[in-house]
């Protein structure tokens, strides 16, 4: 339904369009005639242009490469067409192309000289062609300029490059030798340093800090040992006082009781014998019972002494010794003992102290040490740090110098041109033939164009289509505009003269196109 | 003046032809009554002749009717006499063939309403068996008098004049044109008629005469354009159908919707696309 009104309305339009144009045929034959003749004027006189392009093969992977894997860095080229860019239009390179295309040769104003080189600019295209072959393209009127633009252009590209990535590894170069050193000056800062250390610090020795360790746990274990001995030497000492002084007296004073019970024993013993055979009035058993009465008095008073001395002794603290004992030669060996014991406690003290004088000396000489060592640590740190990164600089400046080299060589990157600079023989861009078939359909379209637009525009009524739709009245008749003989001649002579403009115009057209190609125009 | 009374005369020879009580009709009153239901073939046979008898004191050649842009028989063949005969049997089939009085009127000035009135009216004409009126409303500027007879002089008293003066008959202002069965009524002398005139009993009274002074008369009447006039809402009330004359290209959707309002919609025949530019025979048929 809605398809069938679009193809209704399309056609309506059509028809409308169709009216319309024949009845201002005259117009748009002008607007035409206009047009296509003004298009193909501007094509006659349209600048030829010329179009020129070298293209330079920019090699990164040449044979030393390989051979020096990891050694040099070949200095990379990314984008190498913005490179180029960037080259061709510093202001000495326009100038040097403008003094070689023979531009300088009128002696232009610096203003128009500017103007020159924001034309070459403008004319001049650089593209990257896949990874390494980058294309300078030129445009001018002249096909030989063009050609010797593009050339020069070539040459000073490659001459650039090949200086720039020069310079690029000199700078490297220089650099990394700067910094070598530099870094050498730190390293020998670092071992000076590290040298008055250790002469104003004799402890700091390597290894020190182990020994000390040795020592002080052989001082302890000494330590230990003499107070072990000295602890046997007092309980020594002590039983030694013990057996010499009290218990010791009460055995002796014992001895002679007993030397004195034991003479009693024998002469009650006697006394028995003798009373076997004898009465008690027999003398000898008379004295002998005086004897033994005698003993025993002497037992008693040898008791009562002993416990007189002894009191005597107690109170006045010391030990009771009979003299008797003191005569013995046991008593004489235990106080010799004694004494011999007393000697060795005060040795082993003396020993002992000693010892931990040694200890403290020991502990205090550790401490000093590890403050050291740790200063020492940090020096030596220091001078590892520099002489490592030294080491490595040494290493990098060499292959800096190598990539140097290359690169002086020309070795490192190879510019070559690839397809020279031709001279263009056909003129590109647009040509008088796209002016002339542009401007006959122009010439067409715009007419038309705006035929169209207005009809679009106007809201005014062309059709019955358009009463019905608008208003759905009924459309009785539609009459055609009545001409009388006059205006019918008229109507005709208009065609006429629309088709002898068209005719005359085609003709022109056919003209200019035979002068082009003739080349007088 | 003199070919109205022969007109006049032609008319009262036709017999039978029932006629209102008014005006110009008096006369042949007496007749009507009695046989103004039994209107038979012989009766209109009899209006044919009487058609036939109707004087014509001049008629134009094909060339001079051509000139003037009206249609002749010769013509009714061409691109616009096909359209107005189209017209014309629009016309009759919604009148089922009976006389009828219709208005054509422009949407806007210029829009051509005379041109589509007078050539109506000839196309109406173009069958012998009847005749057409042609009323030129537009007083203020009547076109249709200048249009169909440019050699009548304006001072000729016409539609205006009759309408101020009770003592103009309608007998003097018809005027003979150059077409066969064609009659004009001319604007008249007077430019400064108001509305109320169209309105008036004596309007009614003439359209009403001149209605039954034929049998197979049709009228039709040039109105003053929609837009400029409030003459023509009123004149509509007195027809039974009105055209809207719409010039190609010059009228806008809203400005035809108005005036199919100003005239009333029940009265709307439709709508006449006038003035459609002229194409070559080549063109034609792609335009068509």
């Amino acid at each position: 339904m809605s398809g069938s009104t679009v193809a209704n309305s399309l056609e309506q339009r059509l028809r409308s369009l169709l009216t319309e144009a024949y009845q201002h045929r005259r117009l748009l034959a002008v607007l035409f005639v206009v047009i296509s003749l003004s298009m193909s004027v501007v094509g006659v006189f349209w600048p030829k242009v010329y179009t020129s392009s070298v293209t330079i093969l920019v090699d990164n992977h040449n044979i030393i490469k390989p051979l020096l894997q990891g050694q040099a860095v070949p200095t990379g080229a990314v984008d190498q067409s913005r490179v180029a860019r960037e080259l061709l239009y510093s202001r000495s390179a326009l100038h040097r192309i403008m003094q070689a295309t023979g531009l300088l040769a009128s002696h232009p104003t610096p203003v128009q000289q500017q103007r020159i080189a924001e034309r070459i600019k403008r004319h001049t295209r650089v593209f990257q062609i896949g990874d390494n072959l980058v294309k300078i393209q030129y445009q001018d009127d002249r096909p030989g300029r063009a050609r010797q633009t593009v050339s020069e252009f070539a040459q000073l590209f490659i001459e650039a490059s090949l200086k720039l990535k020069s310079q690029e590894s000199d700078t490297a170069y220089e650099f990394i030798d700067n910094q070598v050193d530099e870094y050498h000056k730190k390293l020998v800062g670092a071992e000076n340093r590290m040298r008055d250390f250790r002469d104003t610090h004799l402890d700091a020795r390597p290894g020190t800090e182990g020994t000390i360790g040795d020592r002080i746990t052989t001082l302890q274990d000494k330590i230990q040992k003499t107070e072990l001995e000295l602890k046997e030497a007092h309980i020594k000492e002590g039983s030694l006082k013990n057996q010499l002084s009290g218990e010791a007296a009460v055995t002796a004073s014992i001895s002679r009781e007993g030397q004195y019970q034991e003479l009693i024993a024998q002469l009650q013993g006697k006394l028995a014998t003798l009373r076997l055979s004898y009465k008690d009035s027999y003398p000898d058993i008379v004295q002998l019972r005086y004897q033994i009465a005698d003993l025993k008095e002497a037992v008693r008073q040898e008791q009562k002494r002993r416990e007189l001395a002894q009191k005597a002794a107690e109170a006045s603290g010391k030990t009771y010794v009979d003299k008797n004992i003191q005569m013995s030669p046991l008593y004489e060996r235990l106080r010799r003992e004694l004494s011999d014991t007393r000697t060795s406690i005060a040795t082993l003290r003396a020993r002992r102290d000693e010892t931990r004088k040694m200890l403290s000396d020991e502990v205090n000489r550790g401490k000093r040490v590890s403050s050291s060592e740790a200063v020492m640590a940090e020096l030596t740190r220091d001078y590892h740090v520099n002489r490592d990164i030294y080491q490595d600089l040494l290493k990098r400046r060499e292959n800096a110098r190598i990539s140097m080299n290359l690169d002086r060589d020309q070795q490192g990157m190879s510019l070559r041109v690839y397809e020279p600079a031709f001279l263009p023989l056909k003129p590109s861009g647009l040509r008088f033939i796209h002016f002339a078939a542009g401007g006959i359909l122009l010439g067409l379209a715009v007419p038309f164009g705006l035929l169209l637009a207005l009809q679009e525009v106007d809201p005014r009524i062309r059709s019955e289509e358009a009463v019905q739709r608008a208003l759905g009245l009924p459309v009785v008749a539609v009459v055609p505009d009545l001409l009388i003989e006059g205006e019918v001649r008229r109507e005709r002579g208009d065609s006429r003269w629309v088709a002898v403009l068209l005719f005359l115009s085609m003709g022109a057209f056919v003209a200019i196109g035979l002068l082009k190609m003739k080349g007088i125009l | 003046m003199s070919i109205a009374d022969k007109e006049q005369l032609g008319g009262r020879t036709d017999s039978g032809w029932p006629m209102a009580a008014l005006g110009a009709g008096d006369r042949e009153g007496a007749l009507a009554s009695a046989e103004q239901r039994h209107f038979d073939l012989a009766e209109r046979q009899a209006s044919r002749h009487a058609i036939a008898r109707m004087e014509e004191p001049f008629v134009f050649t094909a060339k001079e009717l051509a000139a003037r842009r009206l249609l002749s028989s010769g013509t009714a063949n061409t691109p616009v006499g096909n359209a107005f005969r189209e017209l014309r049997m629009r016309l009759m089939q919604r009148t089922g063939g009976a006389n009828t009085v219709v208005m054509v009127t422009s949407v806007i000035p210029g829009g051509g309403s005379s041109f589509v009135a007078c050539n109506l009216a000839a196309a109406i004409a173009l069958d012998e068996a009847r005749t057409a009126l042609v009323l030129d409303c537009n007083i203020r500027a009547p076109k249709a008098t200048a249009f169909a007879m440019p050699e009548l002089p304006l001072t000729e008293t016409g539609l205006s004049d009759y309408l101020s003066s009770r003592d103009i008959v309608e007998d003097e202002i018809i005027q003979p044109t150059g077409l066969p069965r064609v009659r004009l009524i001319p604007a008249g002398t007077r430019r400064d008629l108001e509305g109320e005139f169209f309105s008036s009993v004596r309007m009614r009274q003439l359209m009403s005469g001149i209605a039954r002074r034929y049998p197979e008369r049709s009228l039709v009447l040039d109105a003053p354009p929609v837009q400029s006039s409030a003459d023509t809402s009123v004149l509509a009330e007195l027809c039974d159908w009105v055209m809207l004359v719409v010039p190609y290209g010059r009228v806008t959707a809203r400005q035809l919707a108005a005036a199919a309002t100003a005239v009333g919609e029940r009265k709307l025949l439709g709508v006449v696309l006038n003035r459609r530019p002229w194409l070559p025979p080549v063109l034609r048929r792609f335009a068509a």
